[in-house]
């Protein structure tokens, strides 16, 4: 097991008076756990608009039960116990190998933050627990995907120092 | 032509020309490919074969990464994906996919191509093709009505193998990092 999942990552939130909920003090992120599901199947639902119960349960099953030293599933939540909602963002990645025959790196295919929590440092929290995930992988690199007109994903992720990468998605629809 | 006071409206649009029922078929690559070829599930006792081709084509042994997808593919997939061609009644093409759901928000069911091998010695027999042939009328008969792959923009003979395909760039973009926190 990972060092990582004994000790929650903990990034200093910035307070912010005019959210109705804040977050004073730390973050954390850590492992999923089974009773963080209905939170961030609820999470996920508010930022989407779609609710997606099994798909949850599913990627819980794969992602927070199964090899767990390439498969990251981490929600962060705020160190004060009395916050409501308790979970305020997650992110999943997971450690992708010669598919292609690309070189082993992390990838990031998955991440939301609570909109009431934005702008606080949840998403950095997140962001910087996977990368030492990662890192303890083995990886040097990570990837993830985003949407052209994201502009929200757009932003962090360059924010966070990421660049344009060598990979094209191709699609095709069916006829 | 038809005149009418100050504009043309054209009868037709192009040359005259009548249907030639005889010309070559349009460019469907599915059913002649799939027709020859013989295609099928992809079940455990594979592994060494497609290690093998994976071994013709990269010059690497990748043991480890293809007995994980086929444990993926074989275990974890409520539905099996990939496929075995076959010729000369042995494995000499593979084609691994996965279907994933809601991907950063993405609600429909999208197939996700991500392993295709094909044996050098028999490139250029339309192996490829037949695999992904088949791929795509399995996946339609999940509802699955899109399939996407990430592909590296140097690798050219794999994007032409899929351009010809049908396949066209997704409205995403592709970014990366390097990992500098310290542990």
């Amino acid at each position: 097991m990972l060092k990582s999942d004994h000790q929650p990552h903990l990034a200093t939130g910035v307070a912010a008076s005019t959210h109705a909920t804040s977050v004073k003090g730390a973050v954390a992120a850590r492992r999923v756990r089974a009773d963080d599901v209905p939170q961030v199947f609820a999470l996920d639902e508010r930022v989407t608009g779609v609710a997606k119960p099994d798909y949850w349960q599913d990627i819980f099953e794969r992602y927070g039960k199964h090899r767990l030293n390439e498969r990251f599933f981490l929600v962060a939540e705020s160190v004060e116990t009395e916050i409501r909602p308790r979970i305020l963002g997650f992110i999943i990645g997971e450690l992708r190998a010669w598919e292609f025959g690309s070189e082993p790196c992390g990838w990031v295919f998955a991440l939301s933050v609570d909109p009431r929590t934005r702008l606080l440092g949840v998403g950095q929290a997140l962001f910087d627990a996977i990368s030492v995930e990662f890192k303890n992988a083995g990886v040097a690199k990570m990837r993830t995907m985003v949407a052209r007109d994201n502009r929200l994903h757009l932003m962090f992720f360059r924010s966070e120092g990421m660049m344009a990468g060598p990979y094209i998605q191709l699609e095709k629809e069916f006829d | 032509m038809t005149a009418r006071s100050n504009i043309t409206i054209p009868e037709r649009i192009g040359g005259a020309a009548e249907v030639n029922y005889g010309q070559p078929a349009a460019p469907d690559f599915g059913p002649l490919a799939r027709d020859r070829i013989p295609v099928r599930t992809m079940i455990a006792s594979d592994l060494r074969a497609l290690i093998a081709i994976d071994r013709r084509i990269t010059g690497r042994d990748r043991s480890i990464y293809f007995e994980r997808k086929l444990a993926d593919t074989l275990r974890e997939s409520d539905v099996c994906v990939s496929l075995i061609a076959e010729q000369d009644g042995a494995p000499v093409g593979f084609m691994m996919a996965r279907v994933d759901l809601g991907e950063f928000g993405r609600i429909e069911p999208t197939a996700v191509l991500d392993t295709l091998g094909v044996d050098p010695n028999y490139r250029n027999r339309g192996i490829g093709r037949a695999l992904l042939s088949q791929l795509l009328v399995n996946l339609t008969t999940l509802r699955v009505e899109r399939i996407r792959t990430e592909v590296d923009w140097r690798d050219q003979e794999l994007l032409g193998f899929l351009d010809h395909c049908g396949f066209y760039p997704a409205q995403q973009l592709c970014f990366e990092g390097a990992i500098d926190v310290e542990i």
